[in-house]
């Protein structure tokens, strides 16, 4: 059995009468990682009445419940009976989504100046996109948005001074030492380093993200053209390929 | 009822229900009604179950042509409502007919009104909700405002009882005007710390004016800044309507139904369950003053509320 080496302290924080949440502190880690995963899988597998809901962010747990049904205490009390990696091991079922990832000029709007920031050149900046699996940590914002993590400290940059106010759906962009991608058209001031084709937000499927909170997004190039070409076929072929 | 056409569009006419809470965990906004208390009335009273899909607008009403007979129920903000240009009731069940019309006219109190139909609106589901999402562009009718020329479905009404329906209204003494109330009650916190008490002080003892730059994901308050002694980022983490942002500048954002569910700006406080629908019935320019209640108060007043709702559907059934 895997135990968690150390097991990182929260503090209970709230938001509202219908909301606590489990603030560990202000920095993305490994443990902090494990621990959210494992509650998230533990409320899961052991509903409990009256919670609602339960929504894993970066160093956050929150649970959302009907104060009619369960007292916070309760909560509580079920959580500390269930300490990280003690008795069974977690259910960690992730698994890895390729995202196909265009870079060209039309897309790739701040790899020249990433590559100016950094000094380093732009096929090593594309390079350090591609050669890693990025964690997703969050689905959020509006419309199922990836917060992934984390990108190669070489390429990160804070987000740009001036956001823009109208980032297309399908950018993938960095800040700081995490990776996003577009799932609608919204303003944003990550720095755009490319562009996928892929869906990986339909309202219309039962899930509606195709890489949820624990899974891993990996990118895989493609050419422009390819990218300009992308329809249900070739989506089709390359999930056959790559997401089966 | 088999179905209503749009006349004449309104302000911000669209589907709403009561959102869309079961996907926050897949990044989805909670959104549905603004007032979603006025909302619940509404299907109450017109025989409904709570959740059903009704008209939301703000402050300039649609033309509604209906097609065939049926119920209807208005709440929300005053927009002086008319049938076939005779004023009519808010908060009280209305009897209509193949052809009548429904219009409205000045704005006399509150922000959103809503419109429900014994049956409800017949649209798909998305994400298990009719309402809809403006920003993401999907749920409701195609994801967007009504527009003059749409015709939309009535949901099948038979098991509203119409003999039970006739006359049924909302108690007198139960009828909110919004304007009257400008005390909005919170909890303090995820991130109080962040504010030193001069701030905190500040916060609760001064008006806060609704900016005109305020939306369906949230209002933007106009009033003294807020400083923070703390000054650290946060990380993007799970936030909620009712939530007040605060975020570098010191000007508050109150989070409404439709906004984002994650962020990363400071939170002081967070508004309660039953004065969020008071909240969002303020209009550009209205003013706020924050009372800070504990939780168990907040609990408490959660409690009386939806009892009484209990009370009210136990009585119309």
């Amino acid at each position: 059995m895997e135990l968690l080496e150390k097991m990182v302290t929260y503090k209970v924080t709230r938001m509202g009468e219908r909301i606590i949440i489990l603030t560990f502190p202000q920095e993305i880690s490994n443990e902090i990682r494990f621990q959210i995963k494992f509650y998230h899988d533990l409320f899961h597998t052991n509903p409990l009445e009256g919670v609602l809901q339960v929504i894993p962010a970066m160093n956050t747990f929150s649970i959302r419940y009907n104060p009619l049904k369960i007292t916070e205490a309760k909560i509580l009390d079920f959580i500390e009976k269930h300490p990280p990696y003690k008795g069974k091991k977690p259910v960690m079922t992730s698994k890895r989504v390729y995202v196909p990832i265009a870079f060209g000029e039309d897309y790739s709007l701040d790899l020249n100046e990433i590559s100016k920031k950094t000094g380093l050149p732009k096929d090593k900046v594309m390079e350090k996109m591609i050669k890693r699996d990025f964690y997703v940590y969050l689905t959020g914002f509006i419309a199922g948005t990836p917060y992934l993590g984390e990108i190669d400290p070489d390429i990160g940059l804070p987000r740009r001074n001036m956001p823009r106010l109208k980032v297309p759906e399908g950018s993938i962009a960095i800040a700081n030492n995490m990776c996003t991608i577009y799932t609608i058209e919204s303003p944003g001031g990550w720095n755009i380093i490319g562009w996928t084709p892929m869906k990986l937000f339909n309202p219309l499927n039962r899930i509606p993200n195709k890489a949820n909170m624990g899974d891993s997004i990996h990118f895989k190039p493609i050419t422009v053209e390819e990218a300009e070409n992308w329809d249900e076929n070739m989506q089709e072929k390359w999930d056959h390929q790559w997401n089966r | 009822m088999e179905s209503i056409t749009i006349e004449k569009s309104g302000m911000l006419a669209t589907i709403q229900d009561l959102g869309r809470e079961a996907y926050l965990s897949y990044g989805v906004s909670i959104g549905g009604a603004m007032d979603k208390w006025a909302f619940r009335i509404g299907n109450i009273l017109v025989g409904n179950d709570e959740n059903t899909a009704a008209i939301e607008f703000a402050l300039m009403g649609p033309k509604l042509r209906f097609h065939g007979d049926g119920y209807i129920t208005i709440t929300g903000a005053d927009c002086s409502p008319k049938l076939n240009g005779e004023p009519i009731s808010l908060w009280q069940v209305l009897k209509v007919e193949d052809g009548d019309v429904l219009s409205f006219e000045q704005n006399k109190d509150g922000c959103y009104t809503y419109v429900a139909i014994a049956g409800g609106i017949a649209v798909s589901e998305v994400l298990g909700s009719k309402s809809t999402s403006l920003r993401a562009g999907y749920g409701g009718h195609e994801g967007r405002v009504l527009k003059k020329g749409d015709r939309i479905a009535v949901g099948n009404d038979a098991h509203c009882k119409y003999l039970r329906l006739k006359g049924r209204k909302l108690q007198n003494d139960r009828i909110p005007t919004y304007k009257n109330k400008d005390v909005i009650r919170f909890i303090w916190g995820p991130h109080e710390d962040f504010f030193g008490d001069k701030s905190k002080e500040v916060f609760v003892s001064n008006p806060y004016k609704v900016s005109k730059d305020s939306d369906q994901m949230g209002y933007r308050l106009e009033g003294e800044k807020l400083n923070r002694i703390n000054t650290s980022d946060i990380l993007s983490y799970y936030i909620s309507p009712g939530a007040i942002q605060i975020p570098r500048d010191g000007s508050p954002i109150l989070l409404m139904p439709h906004c984002g569910m994650s962020g990363g700006y400071t939170v002081i406080g967070t508004v309660i369950e039953v004065d969020m629908p008071f909240a969002a019935q303020k209009k550009p320019s209205e003013t706020i003053f924050f009372e800070p209640i504990t939780v168990e108060e907040a609990t408490l007043e959660f409690k009386k509320q939806e009892k009484w709702i209990n009370v009210l559907k136990i009585n119309n059934y």
